[in-house]
């Protein structure tokens, strides 16, 4: 570097006011400038590529019917277009390719098709073609033929069925509640009512064994009545459940599509339709909003390709809830005992860089012991003492929220501790002297004067624990989260909370659809949009972390480093 | 908690000082007693936190620490069975799962079960239509307890002993035991008595081998239809055959007394492929190893060998046999080799009376005992692999334990170079599981290390000059209202979970880079240069235009030339391709370079690693320089220095410990991410530096494998150790990290006294 401002001059031989520019650096400085820029286009680039791919997904475009050269049509969603790379050849990168949503997966086995420019001979937008959004199969594209409700047609044609259609896909959206609520909520408890029989007479069985001489008869019958029951009602729900699809999968309506024929498809499956030519722009936007809000509030289909997320942001917010339930007291306890109690010597210092350090562990060694101290140990051993009667199927002894929240609260106390020992730290000494001075004692110096000045800075801590467990995944991927959780981890039966239940979790969600499932292309819009949504959790989190840590420190003015 | 602190307000004005005076002091003394339960609970709690949280390692350490627990071997009991007669001194010994019941087949042609508990024996019977002749040779397949016994007048019987667990309940209460006679067969035309036999069933289809003679070997098999047909095979006139196998891999092995073993390939007509100079001694025992590719020889002078066939050399096409492993020499002549039937390990039994147990793979002599008495030459690995017994001469059976969990870990395993099964040298090799239960695992952690390092570096190498070198501007040249917005932007950046940067990395970037490459790696010159280039523009510009802006807006200049840059960058691209490198990048770097190109490369993961750690570095170093005492640079810009000259002659040598120690941060952090490694790379192991190609590290391997792994198994364990490893390199690196920055800020304390 020392030479920095001598070799300019002899090679490049600048003259006037280059030169000294070169000489007292300015170049350079431009240069760093360079890096800083590129890291600050490297946030920006991310965060757009995120954007652009995952805000758009909701818009309901324009359908498009193209016919080719050998008079095929097709019909579908413009993708997107782009030079066709020859390489090698003159052609190279000349013409272009579309690429349509094609949908229809059922007829055709795939939903996205490459079309060359130079073999279309007609594109047009017909105004009856419409984009159905089904419980199967991915989207439909295709135009109404015919519609009919028990068997008997009721309409032909577009303009007649389009105003039918609506009323009918309402009433398929409460039939298919009707049905959901008969499935999971009677069912659901009626099959939990025989299996926790199951498990009592499990149970009984191990008593025998252990008590020869004692005579269980009695309990047997008593579950033998429940089960009796239990089954009589399982019939008599089963039986319902059938009367309600029976009238509910009556209306169905014909699609004709370009790609192999007709679609008949029950009302019942179809979850929305709109004639994607004739909206406006509010329509289209209308479209988007409710899009938008079933991706939020609706349950995944398809293997997660399809649908929407909520049992994963249900299941991101509740562990991380569970986790700052644990990290948080627990890490104020250990700061307090750092910056109050402990003796200020080398063995505090060294623990405190030792917990220091602790936060940069990488997060996959916490799963690890996660599996091996809680999953494996602590619940392979409640399992032997309280499950006994379920075994070999694990109750505690495998993945479950519980071992999750706890695994991501040993990462995490690191950061709290850290965190809330800074802002402890913050605290004048000479507010704890008047404290002391007026009488108090320590603990009541501590927690009417040390604590509440600290507060701002704890839950800084506390955000920035969420934000660090919102958005970590690879310790949850072997400590409890699956990619499809048939039943979330709190609802309306006893005990309302399963703190031994799997959960979904979106940072896994964008793992899975993205990496694992059987068809990456057609997710991918999906995934980009999950991340948009988990982006939103956790930076909204840190946003609020670094405000409150700006106020604090404007308030205290103490130097941090 | 109550309000201990006394509330005047409510004080009954009747009382007297004296009274209050009481209440005051009684209030007083249950504040202090509070007080110290607070503290007590407070103290007990802090100290129980950070010792939990420290615990973690020993937790860590602790599951793997089996791994190299060592083997210990016991002699459990010796027994004596049946009768003294030599013709009932068994030629055979075989046992069950459970250990309850001991067989044996001896020369008189009895099958006889004996209670392995006492040895009383249960039952004998005599095999089917051998009723004259006296039995010469028997052996016992180590998996699947095929028999084969040869006689006096070369027959042989082929069967199977099968236990079948019977059940009350859910309890075992008995095996029944059951002799099947699979066939008898005439195999030697002459008659001749049966110097050894072998017999192994596969799907059905039967392989058994005979020696005849001095060196005769007959075949006999079956083919799936059944259809039966004979072999005869010869080894040299001048040689004597002395041990004969066949393997499930429809090949054949005899031994000779110069030491030689003939390979015979079976799967069609009978093919010699291979005559190996396994010892100068006479062959005494030979055995295939588990799987039935790999042999092991032991001859007359205590010795044992292990060949299996591989390519000698990786340009060859065919296979020959090589000598991959020698064991240490037992006492006298090797007698018995018994190979285990659920892993790669076996015991080898010396005449002398030594005994020593080997794992095959890391050539580890897991133990060596001296016997009570000299053997017999029959031992056996029983079928759970933690008993093995050996016979002695004089009709004891003895009963040793084996307790050896992890006997394929070892730190050879681990580290160094081991030469598997089928490979043409030692490598370093992972891969734990395998399709078949005869899989030889393959737990090399130098890969995986390898990796790690690897997509360290490039990170490194990515993240540390744009993190440093923009942390140096943003302290030194930037405006502070501009600063005041970069640093939260990008500890936002430090905030990005990694499985967003691991998604956009593996989904998007990669089939951009792979597209592009060449475009991407112009970026690399193409960016610096225009960024830098702004300062030639910014002379030009009218100097009323430049006073209008505040020094330290440079990046905003910088910018839209970053941009610009990129882009021109992309489009030269495919010129730059077509040309250097014939307009196709990755198919000049196969044919050229003989380089493959991953689309999940190792770039890609450099560059997403880098997007995570370069917010770490940032942060951490920005803070160093901007704390370096303005004293220093005050006085570096009075003598005259310019901006540029002052920081790098006077801050960054200062802030140096910081920024170093801010590289050691994001050293640690890039070394254990594991869901952008998982996703952005093909999560191969190979050991390759090419940029070009992807790998596996440490912490994508846990996630990977640690879900498929048995609890408590040695993959399990492995897994956990590499977590150890994990956590050790991490912590040591972040503690010197730490350590350098207290220093740092002890000497600014002192300068700006």
């Amino acid at each position: 570097m020392n030479a920095g401002d001598e070799r300019p001059r002899r090679d490049i031989g600048a003259t006037g006011p280059l030169r000294t520019l070169l000489r007292r650096g300015d170049p350079y400085i431009w240069f760093t400038g360079s890096a800083l820029g590129i890291s600050l286009l490297l946030i920006g680039g991310l965060i757009a590529v995120v954007l652009i791919n995952g805000l758009g997904f909701f818009w309901p475009g324009p359908l498009v019917r193209v016919t080719l050269k050998d008079e095929s049509q097709w019909t579908g969603e413009m993708m997107r277009r782009e030079p066709i790379p020859k390489p090698g050849t003159p052609e190279h990168l000349k013409h272009h390719r579309i690429q349509l949503k094609v949908g229809n997966r059922d007829l055709l086995g795939y939903d996205f098709k490459w079309i060359d420019e130079s073999e279309i001979t007609a594109r047009d937008e017909p105004r009856d073609l419409v984009y159905v959004e089904r419980r199967e199969y991915g989207a439909l594209i295709g135009t109404p033929a015919l519609l009919t409700v028990d068997g008997a047609e009721k309409a032909r044609e577009m303009k007649r069925i389009w105003p039918e259609l609506k009323s009918l896909i309402e009433r398929a959206r409460s039939d298919r509640a009707l049905v959901r609520k008969i499935e999971k909520d009677r069912i659901g408890a009626i099959n939990r009512r025989i299996e926790r029989a199951r498990l009592r007479e499990r149970r009984l069985d191990l008593a025998a064994q252990r008590q020869p001489e004692r005579d269980f008869s009695a309990e047997r019958a008593e579950i033998a009545r429940l089960r009796e029951r239990s089954q009589e009602e399982y019939r008599r729900a089963q039986a319902e459940l059938e009367e309600v699809v029976r009238r509910a999968a009556g209306a169905s309506v014909t699609f004709a599509t370009t790609s192999g024929g007709d679609k008949e498809l029950r009302t019942l499956d179809i979850y929305r339709v709109y004639a994607a030519n004739r909206l406006s722009f509010f329509g289209r936007l209308r479209i988007y909003g409710a899009r938008l809000w079933s991706f939020i509030v609706d349950d995944p289909r398809e293997s997660n390709t399809e649908g929407g997320v909520f049992p994963a942001i249900f299941g991101t917010v509740m562990m991380v809830m569970l986790m700052s339930l644990l990290a948080v007291p627990f890490g104020v306890v250990a700061a307090l005992y750092l910056r109050e109690y402990a003796k200020q010597g080398s063995l505090v210092r060294l623990v405190r860089i030792a917990v220091n350090n602790l936060a940069g562990v990488p997060s996959i060694v916490f799963g690890v012991f996660g599996l091996g101290f809680f999953v494996y140990m602590i619940g392979g051993t409640i399992d032997q003492v309280f499950f006994a009667e379920a075994l070999p199927t694990p109750t505690f002894g495998t993945g479950g929220i519980l071992w999750a929240s706890l695994t991501l609260g040993l990462l995490t106390v690191p950061v709290v501790i850290v965190a809330a020992e800074e802002a402890l730290a913050a605290v004048p000494q000479s507010m704890r002297e008047a404290s002391y001075a007026c009488g108090a004692t320590k603990f009541q110096t501590i927690w009417k004067v040390v604590l509440p000045a600290a507060l701002p800075g704890i839950l800084t801590g506390l955000i920035l624990a969420m934000a660090r467990g919102a958005g970590e995944v690879a310790p949850l991927m072997i400590t409890g989260v699956v990619k499809i959780a048939p039943d979330l981890p709190l609802d309306g039966d006893f005990p309302f909370l399963h703190i031994e239940r799997k959960f979904m979790h979106l940072g896994f969600h964008i793992y899975d659809v993205g990496f694992q499932s059987p068809n990456v292309e057609a997710a991918k819009p999906m995934v980009y949009t999950t991340t948009i949504l988990l982006l939103i959790i956790v930076l909204l989190l840190n946003m609020t972390a670094i405000v409150v840590r700006n106020r604090l420190r404007r308030k205290y003015k103490t130097s941090a480093f | 908690m109550p309000r201990p602190y006394i509330d005047n307000t409510h004080m009954p004005t009747a009382l007297n000082v004296r009274q209050r005076i009481i209440a005051a002091t009684r209030h007083i003394k249950w504040l202090k007693r509070f007080d110290r339960v607070a503290t007590g609970t407070i103290i007990l709690g802090g100290v129980a936190v950070v010792a939990s949280v420290l615990g973690i390692l020993v937790f860590i350490l602790a599951e793997a620490k089996p791994l190299f627990d060592s083997p210990r071997i016991t002699l459990l009991r010796s027994t004596r069975l049946g009768s003294d007669s030599d013709a009932a001194l068994p030629l055979v010994i075989g046992t069950d799962e459970y250990l309850k019941y001991t067989y044996t087949l001896s020369g008189d042609a009895r099958a006889r079960i004996f209670s392995a508990e006492d040895g009383r024996e249960i039952e004998s019977t005599l095999i089917e239509g051998f009723d004259d002749a006296l039995v010469t040779a028997a052996s016992r397949s180590p998996s699947g307890d095929f028999i084969a016994a040869g006689t006096s007048d070369g027959r042989l019987a082929l069967m199977q002993f099968r236990f079948l667990p019977r059940y009350e309940g859910e309890t075992m209460v008995d095996l029944d035991r059951e002799l099947r006679l699979r066939a008898t067969i005439t195999l030697d035309p002459e008659r001749r008595a049966a110097r050894d036999v072998s017999y192994i069933e596969d799907e059905g289809r039967k392989l058994a081998a005979g020696l005849f003679g001095a060196n005769d070997i007959r075949v006999y098999r079956t083919s799936d239809e059944g259809g039966e047909s004979f072999h005869g095979l010869h080894v040299n006139p001048n040689e004597r055959a002395t041990r004969v196998r066949v393997s499930p891999q429809q090949t054949l092995i005899v031994g000779t007394d110069i030491g030689r073993v003939y390979h015979w390939d079976l799967s069609s007509e009978p093919r010699l492929t291979d005559v190996s100079p396994a010892s100068a001694q006479p062959i005494t025992a030979l055995e295939w190893l588990l799987g039935g590719a790999t042999f092991l020889a032991g001859d007359a002078s205590g010795e044992t060998s292990g060949w299996f066939r591989a390519r000698p050399n990786e340009s060859s096409d065919d296979q020959a046999m090589l000598k991959t492993r020698r064991f240490p020499k037992v006492n006298g002549v090797v007698r018995a080799i018994a190979v285990s039937s659920r892993e790669r390990s076996f015991l080898v039994v010396g005449d002398g009376g030594s005994a020593s147990y080997h794992f095959f793979t890391n050539g580890r002599t897991l133990s060596s005992w001296t016997l009570p008495a000299p053997p017999a030459n029959i031992a056996l690995i029983a079928p759970r692999g933690d008993v093995a017994l050996v016979l002695g001469r004089d009709g004891t059976l003895l009963r040793y334990g084996i307790d050896i969990p992890h006997p394929e870990a070892s730190f050879a395993a681990l580290l160094r170079k081991i030469w598997y099964e089928g490979y043409s040298r030692a490598e370093y090799v992972w891969q734990s599981t395998g399709m078949s239960n005869v899989f030889e695992s393959k737990l090399s952690l130098i890969p995986l290390i390898f990796g790690t390092i690897k997509g360290t570096i490039y990170a490194m190498i990515f993240a540390i000059p744009i993190a440093v070198l923009g942390a140096l501007y943003t302290s030194q040249f930037v405006h502070p209202s501009v600063k005041a917005k970069i640093k939260p932007t990008v500890e936002i950046m430090a905030a990005v979970p990694s499985v967003v940067i691991g998604f956009i990395a593996g989904l998007w970037l990669a089939p951009i880079v792979e597209k592009h490459v060449v475009g991407v790696f112009l970026m690399f010159i193409l960016l610096p240069l225009s960024g830098t280039t702004g300062v030639l523009l910014w002379t030009q510009l009218p100097r009323a235009l430049r006073h209008r802006m505040r020094t330290g807006m440079e990046v905003f200049v910088i910018l839209p030339l970053l941009i610009a840059g990129g882009w021109v960058a992309l489009r030269l691209g495919p010129a730059v391709e077509r040309m250097l490198f014939d307009g196709e990048f990755q198919l000049w770097l196969t044919s050229t370079l003989g380089l493959t190109y991953d689309q999940r490369n190792c770039f890609v993961v450099g560059v997403a690693l880098g997007i995570a750690v370069i917010p770490i570095i940032f942060t951490i170093s920005e803070d160093a320089f901007s704390s370096v005492p303005s004293s220093l640079t005050a006085a570096s810009l009075a003598l005259g220095a310019s901006r540029w000259q002052t920081a790098v002659r006077v801050v960054l040598p200062t802030a140096s410990p910081g920024v170093f120690s801010a590289i050691m941060v994001g050293f640690g952090r890039a070394v254990g991410e594991t869901m952008i490694v998982l996703m952005a790379t093909g999560n191969t192991p190979v050991m390759e530096w090419s940029i070009f190609n992807g790998m596996r590290t440490l912490s994508a391997n846990i996630a990977v494998e640690i879900p498929e792994a048995p609890y408590g198994g040695t993959l399990y364990r492995v897994l956990f150790l590499s977590g150890a490893v994990l956590f050790a390199m991490t912590f040591i690196v972040n503690t010197l990290a730490e350590v350098i920055r207290q220093r740092l800020r002890e000497r600014y304390r002192a300068h700006s006294l």
